[in-house]
């Protein structure tokens, strides 16, 4: 069993060592000098990083020790790793840098001293405790606020674009206006991941990507250290595979290889490594040989798929041992000094490890989720606003200055957008607009159109046309003190890179107690109705994969008022509470003028001024549209309601049963009140129910998403819990399928048409309005 | 055999029931050559004898409240209270002190030879008492003021603490000292320390009234003490340091390892930053309580005074489950107390 395997070895090194005599008239090397000759790693701090080994080491015993006893809850080792010391000791202090899961002797160099105490802290992540400094126990991961190791949990190599995206912030950071980043101006972004890892489309994206920026000579001071033991879990990587792939000669990435095994040779060429990447301010692979010693992890048996005479193999080329055999040869060491290193090392691992397993861990689910940033409570009340009827605004004051929008004019929502993301990069200084096409061309509907010329292309600017690589740029900047407002082209695009968000963006706060966040708004360009052109890819309705990201706020905007004042919050949101915003604008808006006949203006607003207050805290109200789109005689909203229906929508949704309730008001003598969600997280149901209950329970959800796992299902839910029940509740949705091209596209989503259909059926049905307890839903 | 943090204590922990320790020392065998080494020393230097002044017949605060006599007083009880614990049961592990403890800290890792460090701490308490060109007024003065509740249990003060600070810099100049985890030792100049008892609320906590002036002591660990660091250099350039033999824990949570310590950096340390800015002894106990995870502490003499910031220390890391006085109160007084103190102590 790897657990005795792993003690077994470290016993048979201790035997080895204790064999050995002290050497009669031995005189200790000047550690000031070179530990070796050919090496420039003196014998001071080759002794120094040799007790970083060898504690990395025995912590690897202590959480095998820990699982057995039943208090630890991790056992995948660095043990064959130790070579990464070396990069614990030659990064700078505030070089930002995202581990590798057996990383640890690195984490030990590093966040030694001055008050560090990594022993302890890496117990308690092991035994899960409440008390561990970076996640409070939710995870095991190496992070350290003061040290600047980012915490994060890939184990798929999900962190290379990020650290992309640091690398890049770093230098991008450093040239902005009214910006100073919390690091060096010479700093480099480092991370580390395996061999096998290698493989993974992010890290092959990352890799791409930092080709990409060098061949056009962006400055990008990423390290790229692969800690290559030649395997993945149970799967050999293929001899000469890492090298072949990238090595010499692979364009513009500077390839160093290191053998991790030797910690003099390590050393040299990671300080070469380093010193290039620092100094000329582009990426270099550090391609780091290691071993694998027992086994992927604790409950991996090796033996199922090597033989012992592999695996003894694999053990005698321990770096531990060589490291102990160099500082014995070189007089460094007397045997009996490395004894005792050996014995009070262990001593004191073990005990830290003892100490840390009575620790207790977290109790309640509330706990656990307290760091999920808390909003405030979405107030029980959401405002009822009447549509302008496009005319002026009263009582406005300059307004948007700054922006192109006549402060007297209404605009579409494109144009508004436009406006509030120069609003944006003027008044955030730190805020970056970047994604496919926004630069130049201005985006492919002209949202970010003139941005780039006004702004400049060092904070407006196209990207590659790859989404895992702009939304970890985003990811990347923003941990650094960035405001990344990143553009997914079309939301079908989203799906190829979406756990840059789930997996890394939003975890982030969960994972490291709040004290890290890398706040951001993502732009998405979003949803159908483009009247059959661009099919599947420019017409994607999935956003379930949002709604099942905890934390993340979507914002829906309609049209082009609210866009921008939820654009405002959500900026603030970021900025001010460090969230991640997704903000999903409808496509098909973006030049809508009219709602109900051409020529009618009522779907343009005019800029909301920007003297108006941004309430962070009404982020997730709703708004409702009472007796239709023209207000001269909109009633108060708090008086009597005689409303036959609400329809509770988002997004197009609005748009199409406004049309729809014009028709119903008018052709069928039904009034309707709609109710705009325009966010989807968190969601107004509280809000919807209150509208829904004025209307004797009777509502129809209008939902352009599909059937199954849509929006709509959260609604009914939401109503029935809250006990607004009645007979007359239904849905329309988009059908479960794909969008395809053309007028056929219609046939598959909501309609104007399909909407009156559905809310005259809806209002015709014969039972009770009262709420029904019957549990088949039948009239009583 | 238990693993043991040595901790060496620093100012004040030599008080009136202190006098007599060396008749209460055990294993004479082990300390006396020590002594005597000391005694000789100091008396050719123009001192008193550790030992005569041990014997004094009465207490005598004039006396041994001295910066001079003070520092070689402590500092040379430590070492010989060291010496005389030396036993089987107890295995140390690391080292820290409390301010003048540092020295001491220094002399038990054997970083220091015992008589080059009893020249250092003589050299510095001599000059805080107004040798060699001294400006004693100019080197201020510390109180203490407790950062901790009555109970151990939470934080307190921390912000009438910090504000006082803030007013007590409009008038002159005062700072953060010592961190003792349960209690802050502030220092200042004289306008400085006056506004600083003017603005810290009185309270009591047993029998103790604070804010409490340290009489004799000057304004430590504070830019107060920069031409005491460079005097102080400047005399003990000639004294050669080694890498301790145990590990040696600083006043700025920095470790200080066996063989391959730089003597070098840690002279520079000690003459430099360990004077001139604020001395960390909470973080101290706190880096050498996680990471050697000793299963007891032992507080070296004279005295144990010390004691009740230990626990206060260990309380507020929730080490072995503690949260408060009474916690440390039970474990003290069961089969296996976490903090052992001399066999001197009274």
């Amino acid at each position: 069993m790897a657990v005795e395997r792993a003690a077994q070895h470290f016993e048979g090194l201790r035997a080895e060592f204790g064999a050995l005599r002290d050497p009669d008239g031995f005189v200790r090397r000047d550690l000031a000098l070179p530990v070796r000759a050919d090496t420039e790693l003196t014998g001071r701090l080759a002794l120094q990083l040799f007790e970083s080994q060898l504690t990395s080491r025995c912590v690897d015993l202590a959480a095998r020790w820990m699982r057995a006893e039943g208090k630890g809850y991790y056992t995948i080792a660095s043990s064959g790793h130790e070579g990464n010391v070396v990069l614990g000791a030659l990064a700078e202090p505030t070089d930002p840098w995202f581990l590798h899961y057996r990383s640890g002797a690195a984490v030990i160099e590093r966040c030694g001293g001055r008050g560090g105490t990594p022993i302890f802290d890496l117990c308690l992540s092991l035994r899960a405790a409440a008390s561990e400094p970076i996640s409070g126990g939710r995870h095991k991961v190496f992070g350290n606020r003061d040290r600047w190791i980012l915490p994060q949990t890939s184990t798929i190599a999900s962190h290379l674009p990020k650290a992309l995206g640091t690398a890049f912030a770093i230098d991008r950071g450093g040239v902005l206006d009214g910006v100073k980043l919390a690091v060096d101006d010479d700093a480099i972004a480092l991370c580390n991941f395996g061999d096998a890892s290698l493989n993974h489309s992010t890290a092959q994206g990352a890799i791409n990507a930092a080709r990409w920026a060098r061949y056009q000579h962006v400055p990008l001071p990423l390290l790229l250290v692969c800690e290559d033991n030649g395997f993945g879990i149970s799967l050999n990587t293929p001899g000469g595979w890492v090298e072949a792939a990238m090595g010499h000669g692979r364009g513009p990435l500077v390839y160093v290889a290191a053998d991790g095994l030797d910690l003099p040779a390590a050393y040299d060429a990671a300080k070469r490594a380093i010193e290039t990447c620092r100094l000329e301010r582009r990426p270099v692979f550090l391609h780091l040989k290691t071993v694998r010693l027992f086994g992927h992890a604790g409950s991996d048996l090796e033996a199922a798929y090597r033989t012992p005479d592999e695996i003894r193999a694999t053990e005698a080329q321990d770096p531990v041992r060589q490291t102990a055999l160099l500082l014995l040869a070189q007089q460094v060491l007397r045997p009996s000094e490395l004894c005792a290193l050996m014995e009070e090392t262990y001593a004191r691992v073990f005990a830290a490890a003892a100490e840390a397993a009575e620790r207790p861990q977290l109790q309640r689910a509330a706990e656990v989720m307290a760091p999920l940033p808390p909003l405030p409570a979405v107030k029980p009340h959401s405002s009822s606003i009447s549509l302008p009827a496009g005319a002026v605004q009263e009582g406005e004051s300059a307004g948007s200055e700054l922006g192109t929008t006549h402060t007297e004019r209404a605009y579409p929502l494109a144009r508004l957008m436009n406006d509030a993301l120069a609003e944006t990069l003027q008044n955030q200084p730190n805020s970056l607009v970047f994604g496919e096409d926004v630069g130049g061309k201005g985006g492919v509907y002209g949202v970010t159109r003139g941005l780039q010329k006004r702004f400049g292309a060092k904070r407006v600017f196209s990207t590659l046309l790859d989404e895992q690589t702009i939304l970890g740029l985003a990811l990347g900047a923003a941990q650094i003190g960035l405001l990344p407002i990143p553009e997914i082209q079309y939301l079908a695009y989203l799906h190829n890179a979406e756990d840059q968000l789930r997996g890394e963006a939003a975890s982030l706060s969960f994972f490291s107690g709040g004290q890290f966040t890398n706040p951001m708004v993502v732009r998405i360009a979003s949803f159908g109705y483009q009247k059959g052109f661009g099919g599947h890819f420019h017409n994607d309705n999935s956003i379930a994969v949002l709604r099942d990201i905890p934390g993340l706020i979507i914002a829906t905007p309609a049209r082009g008022s609210d866009a921008v004042r939820m654009w405002r919050q959500s900026i603030a949101l970021a900025q001010e509470t460090g969230r991640v915003v997704a903000f999903l604008e409808p496509i098909a808006r973006y030049h809508t003028r009219d709602l109900l006949a051409g020529g009618d203006g009522l779907w343009a607003d005019v800029m909301p001024p920007v003297s108006e207050p941004t309430r962070i805290d009404e982020v997730g109200q709703g708004r409702c549209y009472l007796n239709g789109p023209n207000p001269p005689d909109a009633p108060s909203p708090d008086a009597p309601s005689s409303d036959d229906l609400t329809i509770v929508t988002y997004a197009n949704g609005v748009y199409l049963s406004l049309q729809a309730a014009e028709i119903l008001r008018r052709d069928h003598g039904i009034s309707v009140r709609v109710f705009d969600l325009r966010w989807l997280a968190p969601m107004d149901v509280a809000g919807a129910a209150r509208h829904v209950g004025e209307t004797g329970g009777r509502v129809l959800v209008v939902d352009e998403g599909r059937k199954t796992g849509g929006v709509a299902e959260a609604i009914i839910t939401g109503l029935v819990e809250r006990g607004v029940v009645s007979s007359h509740m239904a849905r329309l949705c988009g059908e479960d399928t794909f969008i395809p091209l053309g007028p056929a596209a219609e046939l598959v989503m909501p309609s104007a048409e399909t909407i009156v259909q559905a809310a005259v059926a809806l209002v015709a049905r014969p039972s009770s309005p009262k709420a029904v307890t019957a549990p088949d839903g039948g009239a009583r | 055999m238990k693993r043991a943090l040595l901790i060496c204590p620093g100012r004040g922990s030599y008080g009136a029931a202190e006098l007599g320790t060396l008749k209460r020392l055990p294993h004479r065998e082990r300390w006396q050559d020590a002594l005597t080494a000391a005694d000789g020393w100091c008396e050719s230097n123009g001192m008193r004898a550790i030992s005569a002044l041990d014997t004094e017949p009465r207490f005598r605060p004039s006396l041994h409240l001295r910066s001079d006599v003070a520092s070689t007083l402590i500092f040379a009880h430590t070492y010989l209270d060291f010496l005389a614990q030396q036993d089987d049961e107890i295995s140390p592990v690391a080292v820290v002190g409390n301010s003048l403890g540092w020295y001491s800290a220094l002399a038990v890792s054997g970083a220091v030879s015992f008589l080059d460090g009893l020249r250092m701490v003589a050299t510095t308490g001599a000059y805080q008492q107004g040798q060699s060109g001294a400006d004693v007024a100019r080197l201020g003065g510390q109180l203490i003021y407790p950062i901790l509740s009555g109970d151990w249990a939470a934080p307190s003060h921390h912000e009438v603490v910090s504000d006082a600070l803030t007013e007590a810099n409009r008038v002159g100049f005062a700072a953060l000292s010592i961190d003792l985890g349960g209690l802050c030792v502030l220092c200042g100049d004289e306008p400085g320390l006056a506004a600083l008892v003017a603005h810290l609320p009185e309270m009591q906590r047993g029998t103790v009234r604070y804010p409490m002036v340290l009489s004799g002591h000057s304004g430590f660990h504070s830019p107060l003490m920069t031409e005491m660091a460079s005097h102080a250099q400047a005399e003990c350039a000639d004294i050669t340091l080694q890498a301790p033999q145990l590990p040696l824990i600083d006043g700025h949570g920095d470790v200080w390892r066996p063989i391959h310590a730089d003597p070098q950096s840690l002279f520079d340390y000690t003459f430099g930053r360990q004077i001139t800015q604020p001395f960390d002894f909470a973080q101290a106990v706190r880096t050498a309580v996680s990471e050697y995870a000793p299963d007891v502490l032992v507080l070296l003499g004279p005295g144990r005074s010390l004691g009740g910031a230990l626990g206060q220390i260990l309380c507020s890391m929730g080490w072995r489950q503690l949260r408060n006085k009474a916690d440390f109160t039970v474990l003290q007084r069961s089969d296996s107390p976490i903090l052992l103190t001399s066999p001197t102590a009274a």
